[in-house]
């Protein structure tokens, strides 16, 4: 296993997919400060950038996909899979030591967005604002639910047949739980009370403002679905943290780490009996 | 190329990836016009058909990639572009029977969204608020979009010999143009006057008065830029089509033909000096 582990992380750095990621997500941090500097210059308003350092969440879902697609699908069309059989290698070590590189990489590319944000936002923006033990709380639920990721694309490209296939279906599934979980939380939003407007005198055209129940305020069951459903998906999980909604941070990382868990079992399990043709 | 057209009519009505596309596309339009009856029902307003018909643009802007990825990442993979210039077939010839094909795949999963809008929208939304010409004015537009991006999937995907490689690239290129077509259109659709603020004094309603908006930007060389961006890349055409802002669609249409003619020239022009290895 250990063998396994070094081969994959001496690869990594050969690999122009990681220095891809690298620079995408250096990039990115670049291109957030500067966005986030232009509003303030703008605006006027205080930037936080503790939450700057938290916006990454929502798109290390995509990129964990793209990394594990590309990564993984080469072990099996360049035959490094079966090389690792031959070479007396057991199926388990090397599913876990190929979730084990795709996990880390999920992880580095966020400390790269956190150091750049960082090392460019405080003498741009300003100071962290956010408590830094809020900060350290909210980054290892991001941790744990950029971990969930990595064991779900892990799974679809350990296990599904066919490098292209595997590819197009972790991406898919990175915009599925991405669209799944917007969906969610703007149904989870909607306010029980809107303000409706009416005109009450067509002449001067006055506005009569009254408060009227909301008809796509969800029932209390549905309140119940939709909240699940958001904090058992990833994207939903990385929302959550980015502050769209006050996130539970006990909830969260359990329900990551259980997915983690759980794919991992599933992936191993069905890696094991898969023909690798 | 009439025998390429012919064997790759043949081999993409054989793909089970366009048939899923189509049928993902149909199913999207369908149960977007259900919910949105339903939900307007409870209100009490139905809503114009205009308003939501032309939300399956969003699944054709990345089943369109995913269909050229499973058509012609094989291309490459099996050797098939090799054995077609083997056979005395000219390069440019090649390029453009694929492009065809995937133009055709567009054409036909856009029609998905088309008659699934038609078929449940008529019966339950009424017709079009705009009338029937305006109507079919604006699905051409969206037949228009539906090609252009099969003209940039096609050009990734001959260009980049690595099957896999290819197709993430081309999902990847498909989120960019929208999050950029989004992000933009957002930008430019910000009113110069906002009404940012309702009052509510001692339980009174206040009328919210008109108040400047920080995010507008001004007539100017960067509102210029943003525009010509928003009106020519398919993100920001799909974003007005969805929002029923198409103002010149004749010009909406043209600039997705011009769109289509500048990246099959470059794509051609690449491809005939690329070493096919």
């Amino acid at each position: 296993m250990s063998k396994l582990l070094r081969a994959g992380f001496a690869r990594l750095g050969k690999t122009r997919i990681f220095w891809l990621l690298t620079s995408f997500s250096a990039a990115f941090a670049l291109f957030m400060c500067v966005v986030c500097y232009k509003d303030m210059k703008l605006s006027g308003e205080t930037v936080d950038v503790g939450q700057l350092m938290l916006n990454y969440s929502t798109v290390i879902g995509i990129v964990t996909a793209v990394f594990a697609s590309l990564y993984l699908g080469a072990e099996y069309s360049d035959g490094t899979v079966r090389n690792k059989i031959t070479a007396g290698h057991k199926r388990f070590d090397i599913y876990v030591s190929n979730l084990t590189v795709t996990t880390a990489v999920g992880l580095y590319a966020y400390v790269v967005f956190i150091t750049v944000a960082a090392a460019v936002g405080i003498p741009l923006l300003g100071r962290i604002i956010m408590p830094l033990p809020r900060l350290f709380a909210l980054l290892g639920c991001i941790f744990a639910s950029s971990a969930a990721y990595s064991g779900i694309f892990t799974f679809i490209t350990m296990t599904v047949s066919g490098r292209t296939v595997a590819a197009v279906a972790s991406l898919l599934c990175a915009l599925a739980l991405i669209m799944a979980a917007l969906t969610c939380i703007n149904v989870l939003g909607q306010d029980k009370e809107i303000l409706t407007g009416s005109v009450t005198d067509s002449e001067s055209g006055k506005v009569e403002w009254v408060y009227a129940p909301n008809p796509r305020y969800p029932s209390e069951s549905e309140r119940i679905l939709y909240r699940t459903l958001v904090d058992i998906n990833p994207a939903g999980q990385m929302y959550q943290l980015a502050g769209r909604e006050e996130p539970n941070l006990t909830l969260l990382p359990l329900c990551a780490l259980s997915e983690f868990a759980a794919f991992t079992v599933l992936g191993a399990f069905i890696f094991k009996r898969k023909d690798l043709r | 190329m009439n025998k390429l057209l012919h064997a790759g009519i043949v081999r993409l009505l054989t793909r089970k990836s366009l048939w899923i596309s189509c049928a993902a596309t149909f199913l999207f339009e369908a149960v977007a016009i259900v919910e949105n009856y339903i939900s307007a029902k409870d209100i009490g307003i139905i809503p114009s058909l205009d308003s939501i018909f032309f939300m399956f643009m969003l699944g054709v802007m990345f089943l369109v990639p995913v269909a050229a990825a499973f058509f012609i990442g094989p291309e490459h993979h099996d050797g098939a572009i090799r054995g077609k210039l083997a056979t005395g077939a000219r390069r440019r010839d090649v390029y453009i029977s694929n492009l065809c094909l995937s133009a055709l795949a567009a054409v036909m999963i856009c029609a998905s969204g088309v008659i699934a809008g038609l078929a449940f929208g008529l019966p339950l939304l009424g017709g079009f608020e705009t009338g029937a010409a305006k109507a079919a004015v604006m699905i051409s537009c969206a037949f228009f979009i539906s090609v252009s991006v099969a003209a940039i999937s096609t050009v990734i995907m001959m260009l980049i010999w690595n099957s896999t490689v290819s197709s993430v690239a081309v999902i990847v290129a498909a989120i960019l143009i929208f999050a950029v077509g989004f992000y933009i259109h957002n930008r430019l659709s910000a009113p110069e006057m906002t009404n940012a603020y309702v009052m509510v004094v001692n339980g009174e309603v206040i009328e919210p008065q008109p108040i400047p908006n920080r995010n507008y930007i001004a007539p100017g060389t960067l509102r210029s830029a943003l525009e010509f961006v928003d009106a020519a890349l398919p993100g920001g055409q799909l974003v007005s089509l969805v929002n029923e802002s198409v103002p010149h669609p004749a010009l909406m249409i043209l600039y997705s033909a011009a769109l289509f003619m500048v990246v099959t020239a470059v794509g051609v022009a690449v491809f005939e000096k690329k070493d096919l290895r």
